[in-house]
């Protein structure tokens, strides 16, 4: 195989974080009821005519401005023609000839190693109805015909499995912390499609490529492209043509599948959508949209690490999720302590997450009263153990402070002198041969005082305090 | 003059199919139909941008994404040749 160089290209279908579709109000939805959001535009109904949404054009141009694209401002779109009912209208709309974005870039790392990957172009489209193939009848959802999609086209610069998935990766983190896309691609709608060809060392020529549809993982991706590098090498070895063609993957035999070859291909016959006028965009709310753009997770990462001197590691784990992101930044207004911020979402409230298979921002947590259980540590008034009690009740019920809390439950820790005094004088009292261990070991004696006073008090006093006024009890008790 | 194997890919592309004789009867019309297209080339058409719209013009209107509007699945369903449930049905065309 290492005789093969490895050509791979990316497109990536991402829909929009729109209320309503491209091209009609109708609303945009994800598991609703089968055909309940959808209008005459996306029914095709004679006389129904589309119109363009504001924030779809927006969301593109964030997409285009965080690609460094270049962005055409006069947006024009195309028809798309072909006969399947999953588009009523019989075609699609999209922008064959003049994508909103062209000629961008990401950078990706790769085993410790950085990349640039050149995105030929970035175009707006909508999204097909949803079909169920069962027995011999075909089930058609309408609710998501209409979505609007961007399509993001790489050009053929990618070589290997982990650069495709390195590239999916990040563009799916720049989506997610955009606010373009939910980027799931579990529910489709991130779905990325692959193109693969290979060709020897030193050769000029490439092979037939094929294009692996419909991927709906990172591992899918990883795994679909090791198969197809694999057959196409043997067949390069046994002299066979590689057919140019479509192929999905199946992976419960972790194999390709051939759908079409090129000979089945389909002409779309693009020409203009007669519908839709060009629409100049005002240059100063294109400015405007790329200003407003939410921070990116690299920028973020750089805050986090040098800012709040969290360790990478952690900044890397809460960056992972826009929610925990967003929580994280929420609740580091009401305190300081970053870094307890972040060791308690990692741990104690990611484990319960996984428990709970949820996500955070389903939760009750609230991120002041997480702050504030911080807080409370960092002055004193509740000693850190006591996180373990309250953190369960707040992530489950949000109608109390915790200091509410800390008062119903009576483990507000005793920092007030006289009370100390008087909790420690009868323990030393009844503890007066220990006294004369004193001045070989201090430690021992203030120890043995401490852990008694913590067991009268239920572990309810200030350490630091409650030591302090040992060691001065018993030096006037010995003086 | 185009072929009967261009309107076989045609047809295909409409996801119609056609018998031979069909076929042999749209290729026959054809010929009526290129003499009067053949008209419209002696257009002379130098010097001159295609025009996609009926009037050139650029317009500046972008919907907001707020209102919101449907209609009742019961219409959806009615107007669908058949459906089942939720669902508007088809004859599967797939493998």
């Amino acid at each position: 195989m290492k005789n093969f160089e490895i050509i791979i290209g990316i497109e990536n279908h991402v829909e929009l974080k729109t209320k309503t579709k491209m091209f009609s109000s109708a609303p945009v939805s994800y598991g609703e009821t089968p055909n309940t959001n959808v209008n005459e535009t996306d029914m095709a109904y004679p006389g129904s005519l589309p119109t363009i949404n504001k924030k779809g054009i927006e969301l593109a141009i964030r997409a285009c401005s965080a690609l460094k694209m270049e962005i055409d401002t006069l947006v024009k779109f195309d028809r798309k023609n072909y006969f399947y009912p999953d588009l009523t209208k019989g075609y699609q709309i999209t922008q064959q000839y003049n994508p909103i974005g062209k000629n961008g870039k990401l950078i990706i790392n790769v085993n410790g190693v950085e990349k640039e990957v050149d995105i030929e172009r970035l175009h707006m489209e909508e999204d097909t109805a949803k079909q169920i193939h069962k027995d011999d009848l075909t089930f058609i959802d309408y609710n998501r015909a209409g979505t609007g999609l961007v399509e993001i086209v790489t050009r053929p610069v990618l070589r290997s499995a982990d650069e495709a998935c390195a590239y999916v990766e990040k563009l799916r983190e720049v989506l997610l912390f955009l606010k373009v896309s939910d980027v799931k691609m579990n529910e489709g709608s991130l779905r990325t499609d692959v193109n693969i060809s290979i060709r020897p060392f030193g050769t000029e020529e490439f092979s037939n490529k094929v294009e692996v549809k419909n991927l709906n993982s990172i591992s899918n991706i990883k795994r679909a492209i090791e198969f197809e590098v694999e057959r196409q090498t043997k067949m390069m070895l046994n002299n066979q043509p590689i057919i140019q063609e479509t192929r999905r993957f199946d992976d419960s035999t972790n194999s390709t599948v051939s759908m079409r070859s090129k000979s089945d291909a389909l002409d779309y016959k693009y020409f203009r959508e007669p519908n839709i006028m060009p629409i100049q965009l005002d240059e100063n709310w294109v400015d405007e949209c790329i200003k407003n753009s939410p921070e990116l997770a690299d920028i973020k990462r750089v805050k986090y690490t040098n800012e709040y001197k969290l360790s990478s590691n952690d900044a890397n784990i809460i960056l992972t999720s826009i929610e925990m992101t967003e929580f994280f930044e929420e609740a580091i207004k009401h305190t300081n302590n970053y870094t307890k911020v972040a060791n308690i979402l990692i741990s104690d409230i990611q484990a319960q997450l996984n428990n709970e298979n949820t996500s955070i921002d389903k939760m009750a947590l609230s991120p002041v009263y997480l702050a504030e259980m911080i807080n409370l540590v960092d002055q004193s008034v509740i000693s850190s153990k006591h996180t373990k009690t309250i953190l369960p009740i707040i992530m489950k019920d949000s109608s109390k402070s915790v200091m509410t809390i800390v008062e119903e439950l009576n483990i507000k820790m005793i920092s007030d002198e006289n009370e100390i005094t008087n909790l420690v004088n009868p323990i030393i009292e009844s503890n007066i041969e220990l006294l004369e261990q004193y001045n070989e070991r201090p430690e021992r004696v203030t120890k043995t005082i401490m852990g008694q006073l913590m067991k009268v008090t239920g572990g309810n006093v200030n350490p630091e305090a409650g030591m302090n006024i040992i060691v001065k009890l018993v030096e006037s008790k010995l003086n | 003059m185009k072929d009967k194997k261009y309107y076989e890919d045609l047809a295909q592309d409409s996801m119609l199919k056609f018998s031979d004789a069909e076929i042999d009867e749209i290729v026959a019309k054809q010929e009526d139909l290129k003499k009067e297209f053949e008209k419209v080339l002696k257009i002379d058409t130098t010097n001159i941008k295609p025009l996609f719209y009926p009037y050139d013009d650029i317009h500046l209107y972008l919907r907001e994404d707020e209102e919101t509007t449907t209609i009742d699945q019961k219409i959806i369903l009615s107007n669908a040749p058949t459906s089942e449930g939720d669902f508007v049905t088809i004859k599967k065309v797939v493998k």
